[in-house]
């Protein structure tokens, strides 16, 4: 389908509540990653990846990845980054946690993806602190970084316009709408993502 | 002979089975659907990681079922359902309390049984502690070693329902390691690698 949001699902299992929201929208492709083909990334104007990527098999595809992103693509990715997928991106680095405050939070630049979201809450679940995330991929130059983590505040979360076109958001824990204490925070950070990856404007404030 | 594992591609699996720590424990690491290009025949061991998907098991069923009847051991750690794809296998899911040391006198109920197997040797019952996914039926046979709060088997040896062996537990161990998150997994496995090598990969 051109100008899809592609959603690629590598986990055994339903959908996650993410891609269900996904699936309401008319532009939404959703495929599982044993079945990615050039063709879907060709198609997609948008793309989101989950923290259990096959990043074995999306590195065959990392033209067609670079080729989606400087034709304007955004892609959400959420996970560690253990294979230079595009443009010669790092891999994660773990910061050295020795207690709880070692995975604090520092919000350093507001993005649309957490609209109507108090970051300030996203650091624990029922108490633990880590899911979150616990270390950053490294950020390319010319990234904004958006949350820190730790006393160094590294780049936990950053977006890069990419130097050709389009629009990475690194997250670099566990997948972005799953980290939040309540339902309605994680559906809010879902709806805000697929509107992001999706290129909508998304009014400060907006009731997501 | 050696040990093949197997390699799904997620960054806890690159972590866990490429790393310096663990990758000299695997003699080869392959592809789910490359499985029909070896002969299992020359590994003493196959392990398949936690969080394997099964859709990317399950083409390989019989094939499994072969090595295992001629005598290969499997290993296959948690939330990979292997109920889907090895015999005998029954799992029951479970609320995962992730949170259980946070509360007063706080214990997730994981017991050692069977303490005179070797693996005990390795590892002990803390390092078999950090959440749990759900437990099994074991099979008739099939040597117990640890259980949750409620005695269900979580970690069992399967010698009985084929002519080989299965090492199988809903623990999730490489999954956790493999994203620098709870270090009982990191005890866990620094155990659990060097048992499985010293007690299956034997000749």
């Amino acid at each position: 389908m051109p100008n899809s949001l592609l959603c690629i699902q590598s986990h055994f299992g339903d959908l996650p509540m993410l891609f269900k929201f996904a699936q309401q929208r008319d532009d939404a492709v959703i495929i599982s990653q044993t079945e990615l083909t050039k063709q879907h990334l060709q198609d997609a104007t948008g793309l989101i990846t989950t923290m259990h990527l096959d990043q074995l098999s999306m590195m065959e595809f990392s033209s067609e990845l670079e080729a989606f992103l400087t034709r304007g693509g955004r892609w959400f990715f959420n996970g560690h980054l253990m294979r230079p997928l595009v443009f010669n991106l790092k891999n994660y680095i773990p910061i050295k946690v020795a207690g709880k405050n070692d995975l604090a939070l520092t919000a350093l630049e507001e993005h649309l993806v957490f609209n109507a979201v108090d970051r300030s809450t996203l650091g624990v679940r029922k108490g633990v602190a880590g899911f979150y995330g616990r270390g950053y991929n490294p950020m390319p130059k010319g990234a904004t970084v958006i949350t820190g983590v730790g006393d160094d505040k590294a780049p936990l979360d950053w977006y890069w316009n990419c130097p050709k076109g389009g629009q990475i958001f690194s997250h670099a824990g566990n997948d972005l709408q799953s980290v939040a204490e309540t339902k309605a925070t994680s559906q809010i950070l879902a709806k805000n993502i697929i509107k992001w990856v999706a290129s909508e404007e998304i009014t400060v404030g907006e009731k997501s | 002979m050696s040990i093949l594992a197997i390699h799904p591609g997620s960054y806890y699996h690159i972590e866990s089975l490429e790393s310096d720590k663990y990758g000299h424990f695997f003699d080869k690491l392959i592809r789910p659907e490359e499985l029909n290009n070896l002969n299992l025949s020359d590994f003493n061991i196959l392990l398949v990681p936690c969080r394997t998907p099964a859709n990317r098991m399950l083409p390989h069923k019989q094939l499994l079922l072969d090595y295992l009847n001629q005598g290969g051991v499997i290993i296959a750690t948690g939330e990979s359902h292997s109920e889907l794809w090895l015999p005998g296998v029954k799992f029951t899911p479970q609320d995962t309390n992730y949170w259980w040391w946070l509360e007063k006198n706080g214990d997730l109920g994981v017991r050692q049984v069977n303490s005179e197997n070797n693996l005990f040797n390795y590892l002990d019952e803390k390092a078999l502690t950090w959440h749990l996914h759900g437990w099994f039926d074991a099979p008739d046979g099939a040597e117990i070693l640890a259980v949750n709060a409620e005695q269900k088997p979580i970690l069992y040896i399967d010698s009985a329902t084929t002519k080989g062996v299965m090492v199988i537990t809903s623990l999730d161990p490489f999954y956790h390691h493999g994203s620098h998150f709870m270090p009982a997994t990191t005890k866990f496995l620094d155990g659990f690698l060097p048992w499985m090598k010293t007690t299956y990969d034997t000749n």
